[in-house]
């Protein structure tokens, strides 16, 4: 079957499964989910024929658009399909982790009155992520981002009663809306200089146009920079990376599984998947890299600290989710774009299982969400205690486990490249990652049994709870190392992304195989960062050694003021909406009503009426009034005409 | 030239103009026969626009299906109608919604409902005249005439301070229209004739042009309505019952942009250029000033009303750059400035489908409650479900959403204001931020939530009829976000042999 027909089943699939559900009239939750899960694996069992063909042979590439959107004269814009090695990766990731999160999601959701709505919105979500992914043009990219944003809209506020989730979804929409005028305009600008939308028109027209440049006002500046950067605006709102992050950890609220299929694996990663798709525009665009990969190593490790302070565990897997974000968007700052999409894929499994782990972790403690209250769990649930310890293992980075291959990758680059100050920071950001992710590990499934909840006799959840958790445990071991040598440095990307060369000599000179790779890793400084933050976790979690009172105090201001992540919490919560506020009343009520409605318009009219009621003064009907303004007119007018 | 054997134009006039005429003598308490009459006439009326579509030819410019009557001989005015790419949009778009009207109108209990439908059918006919008429006299004359139903909606079936909104509505865009007129007789003094092609040829001098464009742009800047003389749309939309509310916002402001294009690009070019400086900031101030403005309303139809006015700033964004194609120092892609034109037309298309939806949510919403405060309601969605998918719909596609036709616009307009100067497009594209933060905010406290009070949670279900009115505009809202070509092809050719004829004038 050719590659085009396979894609467009993978792309339509979900969408069908939605409609089916908007239009099915038998409620019953089983049927809802059947339906669901049979659009969702179509579309896994395509993705993952694709990936195996592509894994042999990743050097083809699709390239197909018919489907007109509107045309003007000789400039067409269109709809198409683009299947090559990065597109099939990710929807690979994405098929996925929609699969297992949709299996998961008939026990998290079970005797949810909506819970129809919930797969629509699902099934719609996967459908417009993979709209992003399969796009070969920047209109549809475009479309597809909104789309991504509309359903996390949607599933945030999914219990739109909650005041708090109706507020983080809008937060979330109008924050990913502010990076939309930047990608908006960085199309159209695109559009306007080669007439056309699509990707390999615009690749094919990047050295005529890393001559050009565009005024604005006075100012002048060269083009692809500025198309980059405003692109990059997008890509940090959607992939929450500082400043336009603090949507992700109030998008919380929502549903937990919306949480690890959204706002952990597929949907915040569209912003590091555009960059490593644009690859031979920000190869071009050397100062805006700088922009990128300082803006990265600020989120991984500012972000890792607030995560540090937090106290819901959903909360702390968030920021935990933006650091490591953050870890992938350094990874193109230095333009090695192939390992922020290896990192992506890692992240995504490993993510995925831990939130899915918080969700089994509260649904077993009636939605209780703080780990203080927490405590002794492992007995009660030996299924997630174990898989949780796997994402765990995965996510600081411990050697052999997926997110060891991939994010070592990217802090031992700067090794390489000698630049040691990003080197260190991103080092530091390992030892803080590894604390706040054992502390929930100790403080949830360790110490007493605060909840008081008992052990029954049967498993911990349902199967369609713990086959998620098993499914995803997996690949966050395993695929790390699986795709290390035989993929990533295999060539894998080199038809897509621009990074090849790159990769070769990393590859020969430093890396040299996966198995010379972790057994090195035993004597670097990461790995001395995560025994070191895995041992003051377990001193200060496990054996809840109490910190003298002394330091506590002088940490608290600080502890409160990384807590409202440096200011950012006010700024978005308080600063802005007020100035939002104030600015639309002064306009509206001062401007609008006073100004222009009462003093000119109504104003006009009343003058009119003023004038015109003095003149009426003149009207009394006496003879004599009349008479007497007669003669003083007449006394005028030869006055005049006499002229004397 | 396209011709047929019968006056199909005149039939698209008069036919509602008749069943309008009919309806008045039918008494009220007939309810099935005033339901039998204006059914069939506004359902003819569509299925002979449809049929103008269908033999309407899209690759022509030309004037077709003309009707050239002598009217008064003494003064050369003729009856003369006619249609070309401009005109079957927006005749299409008054049929559709004025179906739907009729059919929101009955959903409603109301005195003298026959009188009331007979108004809307009339002030159908006088629309589809003003789009039709290629005679200025003629077409002044609808322009005018179209007011006094609506001053009649207003006036009698609207709320507590109808008086105050009819009069101001009436005599603000009086104001407007009576310099056209002084404009129109000038220009039909110098080419002899009140056909409207036949100022296009006219060489007038840019004093001459500044005057008259200064008028055009009175009358047509209230009525579509432009910052600063906006005021009057508010309160006539919060005065007006939803179904005014509703042709008001849907087809009435799209006659001032259809008069902009129609008189102020092709007559006046150079004056355009040499305001240009002028015009475009306030299109930019009708943006984002009046955005902010929207987000500080506390009345359902007022937010809506001002979202209007910043929704028709695109509009006029981009009808005002299309006059930089004439200055050659910009080397400005023609092609780029005939996406923005346009793009003008498609979002008065969309603007005409979503505001229409978004008015008939608020109706619907009234008419149970008796209230449109936004901030004392809250939690219709668990009371109305489908109601509120519906309205998060249109509120969505309001905020210009893609995959609907609220995007289209707006993105083709964007393209030619990049084109033009950046500044411009930036200023125009915080609309996505803002448009999405009053859409958004109204949804937020009126849709969801906990119930606020005990007349939401007495709301009654949709009702069928009223289901239909949204899931039909709903439909058209998605097909146009996906296939905008359908719109555009109709008037591209027009749209084309517009920009040829503004290059022509220097």
């Amino acid at each position: 079957m050719s590659l085009g027909i396979s894609a467009l089943i993978i792309l339509l699939s979900p969408l069908v499964g939605a409609l089916v559900l908007i239009f099915y009239k038998d409620k019953s939750e089983i049927k809802s989910s059947v339906i669901a899960n049979i659009s969702i694996f179509i579309s896994f069992i395509f993705s993952l024929m694709l990936f195996i063909i592509f894994l042999f042979n990743s050097s083809t590439t699709y390239n197909y658009s018919n489907l007109v959107w509107f045309e003007s004269n000789n400039l067409i814009f269109t709809f198409g399909l683009l299947v090559d090695s990065l597109s099939v990766i990710m929807s690979f990731i994405v098929t996925f982790i929609s699969m297992f999160v949709h299996i998961y999601s008939i026990g998290y959701m079970k005797n949810d009155k909506s819970f129809n709505r919930f797969l629509i919105y699902t099934n719609f979500f996967t459908f417009s992520m993979l709209v992003i992914i399969f796009s070969n043009n920047f209109l549809q990219l475009f479309i597809g981002w909104e789309l991504v944003g509309l359903s996390s809209y949607l599933l945030i506020g999914f219990w739109y009663k909650k005041p708090t989730a109706i507020y983080a979804n809008m937060k979330a929409f109008l924050v990913n809306r502010v990076g939309d005028i930047g990608l908006l305009l960085g199309v159209i600008l695109i559009f306007i200089n080669i007439s056309s939308l699509d990707y390999m028109r615009f690749f094919d027209s990047l050295p005529d146009l890393s001559n050009t440049s565009i005024s604005l006002g006075s100012l002048s500046f060269d083009l692809l920079p500025i198309i980059a950067l405003l692109l990059f605006t997008g890509a940090a709102a959607k992939s929450a990376q500082i400043p336009l992050h603090f949507w992700l950890p109030d998008s919380m609220e929502g549903p937990t599984p919306i949480s690890a299929l959204i706002h952990a694996a597929t949907m915040v990663t569209a912003g590091i998947f555009m960059v490593a798709r644009l690859s031979p525009l920000y190869d071009l665009s050397a100062y805006v890299l700088d922009i990128i990969l300082f803006i990265g190593v600020l989120t991984a490790f500012l972000m890792g600290l607030v995560a540090l302070v937090q106290t819901d565990i959903k909360r702390i897997i968030a920021y935990s989710t933006i650091s490591q974000l953050g870890y992938m968007t350094v990874s193109l700052g230095a333009s090695y774009y192939s390992f922020a999409i290896f990192h992506l894929l890692t992240h995504a499994f490993f993510k995925a299982l831990l939130f899915l782990c918080a969700g089994s972790i509260i649904l077993k403690c009636h939605h209780e969400q703080s780990i203080e209250k927490m405590g002794g769990l492992r007995e009660v649930m030996p299924y997630t205690y174990y898989t949780y310890l796997v994402g765990a293992l995965s996510l600081v980075g411990f050697p052999m486990f997926s997110g060891f291959f991939s994010k070592d990758l990217i802090i031992d680059l700067f090794k390489f490249h000698g630049d040691y100050l990003t080197y260190t920071i991103l080092i530091s950001g390992i030892f803080v990652t590894t604390i706040y992710t054992f502390k929930i590990f100790f403080k949830v499934f360790f110490g007493p049994n605060k909840l008081k909840i008992k052990k029954t006799d049967q498993i911990e959840h349902s199967d369609v709870i713990i086959i998620p958790l098993l499914g995803l445990a997996v690949p966050s071991i395993v695929i790390g190392f699986a795709l290390f040598d035989s993929a990533l440095f295999n060539d894998f990307f080199k038809s897509s992304i621009t990074d090849s060369g790159r990769l070769e000599t990393i590859y020969n000179d430093f890396v040299r195989s996966s198995l010379s790779f972790t057994l090195h890793s035993f004597l670097t400084f990461n790995f001395l960062a995560l025994v070191s933050g895995l041992i003051l976790s377990y001193i200060l979690y496990y054996k809840n050694y109490q910190i003298p009172k002394n330091v506590t105090q002088k940490l608290e201001s600080i502890i409160i003021y990384v807590k409202r992540e440096y200011g950012f919490t006010h700024l978005s919560d308080v600063f802005f909406p007020r100035i939002f506020n104030n600015l639309s009343n002064m306009l509206w009520k001062k401007t609008d009503v006073a100004f222009l409605d009462n003093f000119i318009v109504n104003g006009i009219a009343n003058r009119i009426r003023i004038f015109s009621s003095s003149l009426r003064l003149i009207q009394t009907g006496y003879i004599y009034h009349y008479a007497f303004t007669m003669i003083i007119g007449l006394l005028i007018l030869l006055l005049f005409f006499y002229n004397f | 030239m396209n011709q047929i054997s019968f006056p199909l134009i005149s039939f698209l006039i008069w036919l509602p103009i008749l069943g309008g005429v009919i309806l008045l003598f039918v008494r009220e308490g007939y309810t099935q026969l005033i339901k039998l009459i204006s059914y069939s006439f506004s359902i003819l009326v569509l299925l002979l626009s449809f049929y103008l579509l269908v033999i309407f030819d899209t690759s022509s410019s030309d004037l077709q299906f003309q009707e050239k009557h002598t009217w008064i001989s003494s003064l050369n005015i003729y009856y003369h109608l006619a249609v070309d790419g401009f005109s079957v949009v927006f005749i299409l778009l008054t049929t559709v919604i004025s179906l739907l009207i009729v059919l929101f109108s009955f959903t409603e209990e109301r005195s003298q409902n026959n009188k009331f439908i007979s108004l809307f059918l009339i002030l159908e006919g006088l629309i589809l005249g003003v789009f039709s008429a290629f005679d200025s006299i003629l077409f002044y004359i609808f322009f005018e005439a179209m007011l006094i139903p609506l001053f009649l909606i207003i006036g009698i079936w609207g709320g507590s301070n109808r008086v105050y909104a009819t009069i101001k509505f009436f005599i603000y865009t009086l104001v407007g229209s009576v310099l056209m007129l002084v404009s129109l007789i000038y220009l039909s003094i110098e080419s002899k004739s009140f056909f409207i092609h036949d100022f296009y040829s006219l060489k007038l001098d840019l004093e001459t042009q500044i005057y008259l464009f200064l008028a055009f742009l009175f009358a047509f800047g209230i009525k579509i309505p432009m910052w600063p003389v906006h005021t009057w749309l508010p309160d006539a939309h919060v005065q007006a019952p939803s179904s005014g509310s509703v042709i008001l916002a849907a087809v009435l402001l799209k006659v001032g942009g259809y008069g902009m294009i129609r008189f102020l690009l092709p007559i006046t070019p150079e004056a355009g250029i040499f305001l240009n400086t002028v015009i475009v900031p306030l299109s930019l101030i009708a943006i984002v000033y009046i955005s902010f403005v929207a987000l500080a309303q506390t009345d359902m139809k007022k937010l809506i009303a001002y979202s209007s006015v910043a929704h028709m700033g695109f509009v006029t964004l981009g009808i005002f750059l299309t006059f930089n194609i004439l200055v050659p120092a910009n080397n400005t892609n023609t092609e780029m400035i005939l996406i923005g034109l346009q793009g003008s037309i498609m979002q008065m298309i969309s603007h005409g489908l979503i505001s229409a939806g978004l008015f008939m949510c608020i109706g619907i919403i009234y008419s149970r409650t008796h209230s449109r405060s936004i901030e004392t309601q809250s939690g219709v969605g668990q009371v109305m479900p489908i109601f509120s998918a519906l309205m998060m719909f249109f509120l969505l596609s309001n905020s210009g959403l893609p995959g609907t036709s609220g995007f289209v616009g707006e993105f083709m307009v964007l393209i030619s204001s990049i084109e033009v100067n950046g500044l411009y497009a930036v200023l125009a594209s915080t609309s996505l931020v803002l448009a999405a933060a009053y859409s958004l905010w109204l949804g937020k406290r009126v849709l969801f939530g906990e119930v606020s009070t005990d007349t939401i949670k007495g709301m009654s279900n949709l009702r069928y009829d009223e289901f239909w009115c949204l899931f039909i505009l709903m439909l058209l809202v998605i097909l146009f976000g996906i296939q905008p070509n359908l719109i555009l092809d109709i008037s591209h050719a027009s749209s084309n042999n517009m920009i040829s004829i503004i290059l022509n004038r220097i």
